[in-house]
């Protein structure tokens, strides 16, 4: 028999039993569509975070400190953990004279707990200052700026940036915003115990941050200076948090190993990225066997249909035989058969999921502007390697479903089944 | 060999009365089946030669072995013990691959209640085997086209055997017998759901094609059907009781 002749065959059983068919396909779609959406998430938020880290440059170590075991679990804003061995600026100093490193950048945390707020074109305004930095601020997807420049780096660095959508929540036009660069501001810092200070602050540019605004590493250490009342904090507690960019990926890691070896704790990106990837890994696994388990549902029933339309064509299949139909012949015919329920199935699914990951990312773009937090990129990407994927999955699904009853078909007497009514 | 040709013929020239090998043959041939109650012999030791371009109507009361042996020789079933000889394969010993050859190549099947494929169409049904046996669409649609003609239904090839009458259904399937142009043709009580009229034309047309030239077994309890075919062979218990040579005169079609 001619392959072509065995799939009209195949799919001609299929059109005579239109019904039956696409309600056997639904087990399969509903699957493949739960597969689609759940990996197309894990692909969309991997490709995110890959994002974010990229834009610091892979070739970046982040050194911290070590904290005393006891301490690290406590929290209290008032009383801060000395690490054993603090970031000084003579030990930055020394991290700029290690071989391939570009530039190094040290970062004050803001201390909690403050109440602040901006006095900005003559008017006192509530305001949340980003720790430069926490894991928020050095994780925060592109940003771009969209009037004068961006906070300068380093130790020296003085001003403010605002954020366009902090300016846009206190009523300040995005046509002023250019004019606001160049001007000064004045944070006002409130201890709960109602100690007050005034920072000026020179606004350096505005950019597309999430909420509020950051300044620069020497305005953030005056504040942890005044709030700690300690002038020499950065010779006992050191730096929060060091950035130091090497030259190249290789050198990055001879970095973070020189850095290691003075004891202090060194993170490269890449190492970050692997871990980020093994971890979408596991969650898209966890999130795929639920479909993986409709699926499972799906092909019993598709092995129960093919079972039911076997018993149904039992005599056909004789006077087939009869004909000169071949074992093969008959297997062949009714694997054609599975395989295009789980094909249609397959389809469906796939073109339900990209349905239902376009709704999904609209709501939760909808709900993360509702609540001024904007990430632009798609949270679903559906790939075409996921589409062929999905699709040959379910193909197979149709196949492995439909083995146990076609083989039943392929192995009928002729002679019984010719007696069959 | 210009010698031969240039002197008068003599008896010498003359074919040989050999007989031509016969087309099927069948030697001690047994079939038991299980049943619940026991082994059933079906078929108990029979032994029976058909010529090539033979009708053949084997004769006797249900379960005589009748259908068995057709079967048989169909290649549905195997024997117990014993030769089936179909041209040069025999079945008792033949493979798998071998035996749907003979069932596609060999014989053609006609069955009591038509056995039609009720969602094709006549000519997709005559298609059928030729499909089976790997024909292109071409070539198998003009041929299927063609044998309808031969048995009479041009103009219902489009149709369903649904709107068919039961004769037309038989004829039908007689062109799908033929599809393969397979030399043995094995009818199973062609005439069984016909009434006598339209029985008697199909068996007509079944001597016809017999006439031109395919060896015919027919299945039947009905004498009037017999008395088509050139050799009566009567079976009882799964044996020969008799065979019964028609004389040319007792044909009812007066050949």
């Amino acid at each position: 028999m001619r392959a072509l002749d065995v799939l009209d065959t195949g799919l001609g059983n299929l059109r005579r039993r239109k019904i039956r068919t696409v309600l056997t396909s639904v087990g399969v779609w509903v699957g493949i569509l739960t597969v689609v959406t759940m990996v197309s998430l894990g692909i969309g938020m991997q490709a995110q975070i890959t994002d974010i880290i990229k834009q610091w440059g892979l070739e970046t170590v982040f050194v911290s400190a070590k904290v005393p075991q006891q301490a690290s679990g406590a929290f209290n804003p008032y009383a801060r953990t000395r690490p054993d061995k603090p970031i000084t600026p003579a030990i930055v100093a020394g991290f700029r004279a290690l071989p391939g490193v570009a530039t190094v950048e040290p970062l004050v945390d803001i201390p909690e707990g403050l109440n602040l707020s901006l006095l900005l074109a003559g008017k006192d305004r509530p305001f949340v200052l980003v720790d430069q930095s926490s894991r928020e601020a050095l994780f925060e997807t592109k940003v771009d700026i969209t009037a004068g420049q961006a906070l300068p780096s380093g130790e020296a660095g003085r001003g403010i940036v605002l954020s366009h959508r902090y300016l846009s929540g206190q009523g300040i036009l995005p046509t002023a915003e250019a004019a606001l660069v160049g001007q000064q501001a004045v944070l006002h810092a409130i201890t709960p115990r109602g100690d007050k200070a005034d920072f000026p602050l020179t606004i350096v540019g505005v950019d597309t941050a999430t909420r509020g605004g950051r300044i620069g590493t020497a305005d953030a250490l005056a504040l942890k200076q005044w709030w700690f009342n300690a002038p020499d904090i950065l010779q006992t507690d050191g730096y929060a948090q060091v950035a130091v960019h090497a030259q190249s990926l290789n050198a990055a890691s001879q970095v973070a190993t020189a850095v290691a070896a003075q004891g202090f704790s060194a993170q490269t990106l890449q190492l970050l990225l692997d871990q980020v990837n093994r971890i979408f890994l596991i969650v898209e696994t966890m999130l795929s066997s639920i479909g993986v388990l409709a699926l499972v549902v799906a092909s019993i029933g598709i092995a129960n249909t093919m079972i039911m339309a076997i018993f149904e064509r039992t005599r056909e299949i004789g006077v087939l035989k009869a004909l000169g139909a071949s074992n093969g012949d008959v297997l062949k015919m009714f694997m054609v058969e599975s395989a295009a329920i789980g094909l249609l199935g397959g389809i469906c699914g796939v073109i339900g999921g990209w349905l239902l990951s376009r709704l999904l990312d609209w709501v939760i773009h909808n709900y993360l502007t509702s609540i001024q937090v904007s990430i632009p990129a798609p949270f679903f990407i559906l790939t075409p390697e996921l589409i062929a994927a999905a699709v040959a999955f379910a193909t197979v699904i149709g196949l492995l479903a439909g083995l146990y009853p076609a083989a039943r078909a392929a192995r009928l007497d002729p002679l019984t089944a010719l007696r069959h009514e | 060999m210009t010698n031969l040709l240039d002197r008068p013929p003599t008896f010498l020239d003359l074919p040989l009365p050999v007989a031509a090998p016969p087309l099927v043959r069948l030697v001690d041939v047994v079939r038991r089946y299980k049943m619940g109650s026991g082994p059933v012999t079906a078929v108990d030791g029979i032994s029976l030669d058909i010529a090539r371009g033979e009708f053949v109507a084997l004769m006797g009361a249900s379960g005589s072995g009748k259908s068995s042996l057709l079967n048989l020789l169909g290649g549905l079933d195997r024997p117990t013990s014993g030769e089936i000889w179909v041209a040069d394969l025999n079945l008792a010993q033949a493979g798998k691959r071998a035996l749907v050859e003979h069932r596609r190549r060999q014989v053609g099947f006609i069955f009591q209640s038509f056995n039609l494929l009720l969602h094709r169409s006549a000519l997709e049904n005559v298609e059928l085997p030729m499909m089976l046996a790997g024909v292109a669409p071409a070539i198998r649609r003009a041929r299927a086209a063609a044998l309808l003609v031969e048995v009479g239904l041009a103009e219902r090839s489009d149709h369903r055997p649904s709107e068919l009458s039961g004769g037309e259904q038989q004829r039908v399937a007689i062109a799908r017998a033929l599809a393969n142009e397979s030399p043995l043709l094995l009818a199973d009580e062609p005439t069984g759901n016909l009434d006598s009229a339209t029985g008697a034309s199909v068996m007509q047309l079944l001597r016809d094609l017999n006439r031109a030239g395919r060896t015919l077994v027919v299945v039947t309890h009905d004498p009037g059907v017999a008395a088509y075919a050139d050799r009566t062979v009567h079976l009882r218990d799964g044996q020969i009781l008799r065979i019964e040579q028609q004389t040319p005169g007792g044909r009812e079609d007066g050949r």
